[in-house]
Order: C-alpha cells, then sequence, then structure tokens
C-alpha cells in the first residue's frame, strides 16, 4: 500500500509540477463560463449586428436552460481533446525516458503501477468535468428556468462516463504502444469506430458515442431507460479496457 | 552459492540471436566486469536479470530466488543503474530518493538517514535545485545514490561510465571500488581499463556466450603460457627480429611468448643486439579481449 502512495504522490505532484493540472484547470473553468455565456451574450450580440443599419433582421428563438445546456455539451468534446491531449503520454512519455524502469528495478509490482495511473486518469477527469459541468450548471440555473430541461444531471454523468472510458482506452493503448502516436491513434480509431457504427440506426442506441450526444434526453423526448444500454455498455467497454491494459502491461517487455 | 546464478539463458530478437546458452556465477561481494563488444548483449542480460523482459530459455536466480518476467519480487535485492539514468525532472535529488525508499519499502527514519549519507558520498548534498538541467555527470551520481539506497546485496551498473569526462569516471569508479564492502556489484563495460581497476572477476560475453571468466589475476596469467616484449633501439632491428621469428612488431617493440625466450637470447647474442629492454609483461585485458574474441 505503501508504494501504491508514493507512486500515486508522485502521479499527482507531476500533474501539477509539469503544470498539466493549471491547464486543465484553466480549461475546465473556460468550458464551464463558455456555454451560459454564449447562450446570453450571443443573442445580444446578434441583435445589435442586425440593427446597426446593416439591414439584417436576425430572428432567434428564446434562449433557455435547455439552450444553454446543448451549448455546453457542444462545446464539451473540446473540453474532452483537452484532457486527452494533456494526459494521452502519461504511461508512454515514462517509456521513452526510462524513468519506469528505474521504479520497477526497485520491487515497484507492475500492477501498482497501472493502478496509480488509472487513479490518477479517474480524478483529473472527474474534477476536470465537474468543475466544468457544475460552472456550467451553476450559471445557467442562475440566469434561466431549469424547467426547460430534463434530467441534466445524468447527462453529465453520460458524458464523464463515456470520458472514463476514453481514460480506460488511453491506458488500454499505452500498455502495448511503444510511443503517444499509438495512444492517439487508438483514441481516435475507436471514437470513429464508434462514430461510424453510429450510423447503423439499429446499433446506435447501444453504443458509447451515444452518451454525448443528450438533446433528445435534456429534451425529454428520451428518457433515463433508453440511454440505459449504452450506459451499461459503456461502464462494460471501460472495465474491460482497464483488465486488458493490467494484464497486457504486467506483460509487456520492458527494452 | 552465487548471489547471481544464471544457466542456459537465451535471448532472441526476431532472427537474431543475441544469447545463446549463457552460464554465469558471481561471487559474493566481487566487483564482477562484464565484457563485450556493443551489441554483444549485456545490456540485455541485465534486463533479464530484472525481470524487464522475458527469456527464450534458461534461468536466474537471484540470492538463490527465481526471476520470473514481469515479476519484481526478486528486485528487492536489487539495485539499478542503466547506462543513462532518467529521473523525473520535477524532483529534487532528495524528493527523488525519499519516493524511492518509499517504493522500496524502507524504514522512515532508514530513509532520512541514508537520503543525507548518499547525498554526501555522491557529492550532491549541496545540491537543492530540482533535476531539470541537471548534467550527465550529476545524474550519474544521483543514479548510483538511487541504486544504494536500499542496500541491495548486488549493484547491477549497465555502462556506468562511458561518457563521463574523465574526473567524472574517476568519482563514479571510487564510488563502485568503495561499495564491495557493502555489495556485490556486476558492472558492464566496453572501456577495460575501467575493469582493471576495480573489478575482481570478470567475464567476456561474445556470440552470446560467456567465452571467459574468472578472477582478473587468473585471467590475466592462466590464458596461455606467460609473455615476453623486448624492445629494441629501432624499429628496424624490431622488425629483422620479428621477420626471423615469424612475428609482428610494434615499433620499436616486440612480443613473444615464454619458450621462444632462450631463442630470443640465441639470435641477440648472434646478432649482437642488445635490446633496450626485455621483460616479461602482463597480458592485459585489452588483449585478452582481442585473443578471447577472435577465437
Amino acid at each position: 500500500m505503501r508504494a501504491f502512495s508514493a507512486f500515486l504522490r508522485k502521479e499527482l505532484t507531476a500533474q501539477k509540477r509539469t503544470g498539466k493540472l493549471y491547464i486543465l484547470a484553466a480549461a475546465a473553468v473556460i468550458l464551464g463560463i463558455l456555454a451560459p455565456a454564449t447562450a446570453k451574450l450571443l443573442p445580444k450580440l446578434l441583435e445589435a449586428v442586425g440593427t446597426e443599419g446593416s439591414g439584417m433582421t436576425i430572428t432567434l428563438g428564446e434562449v433557455t436552460a435547455f439552450s444553454s445546456f446543448q451549448q455546453f455539451f457542444g462545446n464539451a468534446s473540446m473540453g474532452l481533446i483537452a484532457f486527452l491531449a494533456v494526459e494521452a503520454g502519461i504511461l508512454t512519455g515514462e517509456y521513452r525516458s526510462g524513468t519506469l524502469v528505474l521504479a520497477l528495478t526497485k520491487g515497484l509490482p507492475r500492477s501498482k503501477v497501472i493502478a496509480a495511473k488509472t487513479l490518477t486518469l479517474v480524478l483529473i477527469w472527474s474534477v476536470f468535468w465537474w468543475i466544468s459541468f457544475g460552472i456550467s450548471y451553476g450559471f445557467t440555473a442562475f440566469y434561466w428556468s431549469m424547467d426547460t430541461v430534463s434530467h441534466p444531471l445524468f447527462a453529465g454523468f453520460a458524458y464523464w462516463l463515456f470520458g472514463m472510458m476514453m481514460t480506460a482506452v488511453i491506458l488500454l493503448f499505452s500498455s502495448f504502444s511503444k510511443g503517444i502516436g499509438g495512444v492517439v491513434g487508438g483514441l481516435a480509431g475507436v471514437y470513429f469506430g464508434y462514430s461510424l457504427l453510429g450510423m447503423i440506426p439499429k446499433l446506435g442506441k447501444y453504443l458509447p458515442v451515444k452518451l454525448t450526444a443528450p438533446d433528445a434526453l435534456m429534451k425529454g423526448s428520451e428518457q433515463i431507460g433508453d440511454i440505459l444500454p449504452a450506459v451499461i455498455i459503456t461502464a462494460a467497454a471501460t472495465a474491460a479496457a482497464l483488465t486488458a491494459a493490467y494484464i497486457i502491461f504486467g506483460r509487456r517487455s520492458m527494452d | 552459492m552465487g548471489i547471481l546464478e544464471i544457466s542456459g539463458l537465451c535471448k532472441s530478437f526476431g532472427a537474431k540471436k543475441v544469447l545463446e546458452g549463457l552460464d554465469l556465477d558471481i561471487p559474493e561481494h566481487s566487483v564482477f566486469g562484464f565484457i563485450g563488444k556493443n551489441g554483444s548483449g549485456k545490456t540485455t542480460t541485465m534486463k533479464l536479470i530484472l525481470g524487464l523482459m522475458k527469456a527464450d530459455a534458461g534461468e536466474i536466480r537471484v540470492a538463490g530466488e527465481r526471476v520470473r518476467f514481469g515479476h519484481t519480487d526478486t528486485n528487492r535485492y536489487i539495485g539499478y543503474l542503466p547506462d543513462v539514468p532518467e529521473f523525473y525532472s520535477y524532483m529534487t535529488a532528495a524528493e527523488y530518493l525519499r519516493f524511492c525508499g518509499d517504493i522500496t519499502g524502507l524504514p522512515e527514519a532508514d530513509i532520512r538517514t541514508r537520503t543525507a549519507e548518499l547525498l554526501e558520498a555522491v557529492g550532491l548534498a549541496e545540491e537543492k535545485r530540482r533535476i531539470k538541467g541537471w548534467s550527465r555527470g550529476m545524474k550519474q551520481r544521483l543514479g548510483i545514490a538511487q541504486a544504494l539506497l536500499g542496500r541491495p546485496r548486488l549493484l547491477i551498473c549497465d555502462e556506468p561510465t562511458s561518457a563521463l569526462d574523465p574526473v567524472g569516471r574517476h568519482d563514479i569508479l571510487e564510488i563502485l571500488r568503495g561499495a564491495r564492502e557493502q555489495t556485490t556489484v556486476l558492472f558492464s563495460t566496453h572501456i577495460l581499463s575501467d575493469i582493471e581497476s576495480v573489478s575482481t572477476d570478470a567475464a567476456f560475453l561474445n556470440g552470446g556466450r560467456i567465452v571467459l571468466s574468472g578472477n582478473i589475476a587468473e585471467l590475466r596469467g592462466g590464458m596461455g603460457e606467460h609473455r615476453y616484449e623486448a624492445v629494441f633501439g629501432s624499429a628496424e632491428e624490431a622488425a629483422a627480429a620479428a621477420e626471423h621469428f615469424g612475428l609482428i612488431p610494434y615499433r620499436e617493440k616486440l612480443r613473444f611468448p615464454e619458450d621462444r625466450v632462450p631463442d630470443m637470447l640465441r639470435y641477440l647474442a648472434d646478432k649482437g643486439t642488445v635490446p633496450l629492454k626485455l621483460e616479461r609483461c602482463e597480458r592485459s585485458l585489452d588483449e585478452l579481449f582481442g585473443e578471447v574474441i577472435s577465437v
């Protein structure tokens, strides 16, 4: 347990001292503010453009809490990409530098390395996501009535779970890739693979990418029960990817 | 029983066979030089000992315990210094040693005392900056400190002096020489003078096998008969003698085996040639290396 704690502490120190934590904190705050700010300010901006003798008339629908959340989940992919870009090298960076070899030669079990890396990614993604979601939720609830949006918290949870699956994909591809290229390629492959499969109508509701588009859920045209298959499959895919990462990393040659 | 026993170790990378039945037994409290050309399999052998790579065949035992690929249990007996040690650059030396102590499971008080002792011993006690930007020599010193932190029974160093300046090299060799009192040192190199200056034992790796191993003094004397060297007044005199004996001179020097000494003395008397020097010479590891590699 002490070895695990020491390695986890090392991971968190690395996040802080290499500046990753600050970059992600800033990204989380920006992502959280952006959606309600856009929803609040954009109509005024467009109205101003349309009335300053341009001859244009811009007609906008009523801005509601739903619009703000719709905007937030539309931007969320940028936040997820930022998180993945910053953290994709969490394990391959150690292969490249040779720092991990020294830790392993001190008797640190490989299982503890993968566990500490997993926990670090889970913590960082969770804090990143919920800070950003929390800011967005707070501003939205402050400016608009929440009556126009259904299940916003469940929609947030679903996207968080999708992010969890992508962190598991980072670890899975890191367990056998030599460099960060393999991890980035793996992440892109998984995302686009799911997106392509999503084009098959009957398959769409079972795929993890369903969790990244919660408009129907928030509008009320879908219920939580409609999302559950994708939630269960995403959770299972996450667990499978982590298990595979654990097994493959344990058998990886450190040359 | 040696601290490290290797038998029948084989390892290939694709079609390339690197180790082909390597056997090695390292006695405790020796400084064991592991000699071989670049690419001969020295680093591969070390990584196999550390359980970082999977052997195709053979067995490795450290302190009597079998090394298992992917498992790190036997590494608790080992301190390891890679050829280019890399550390978490955002840590200071003391923080890094503390991290190493924690993952090794050393008692708290021991970590504090060992950290202070070792940083003093490697000349980094006053260094408070983070590791980022350190020179190669400083990293090598910290590498030695981290390797010795847990008082390992076996210290494995992979080419520890290969990229250091003469002062750094001397310092590292002194540390290794001193470490012998507490541990057994296995260090690989292709700088044979390093082996000669600190090692008690050595093994020559060639063609994936150990072709010669043993105590350094015995190795020097044991490979064939003693050799003699005559230093002539001119290169021409050396060349003439070489032609007579069917040998190859080096400038005004000529080396020949012990059984040719009477013939050489007769030749010198017949020719009226007085050499500047005639002496028995110890075989250097360089010569020995050349001989065993060409076998």
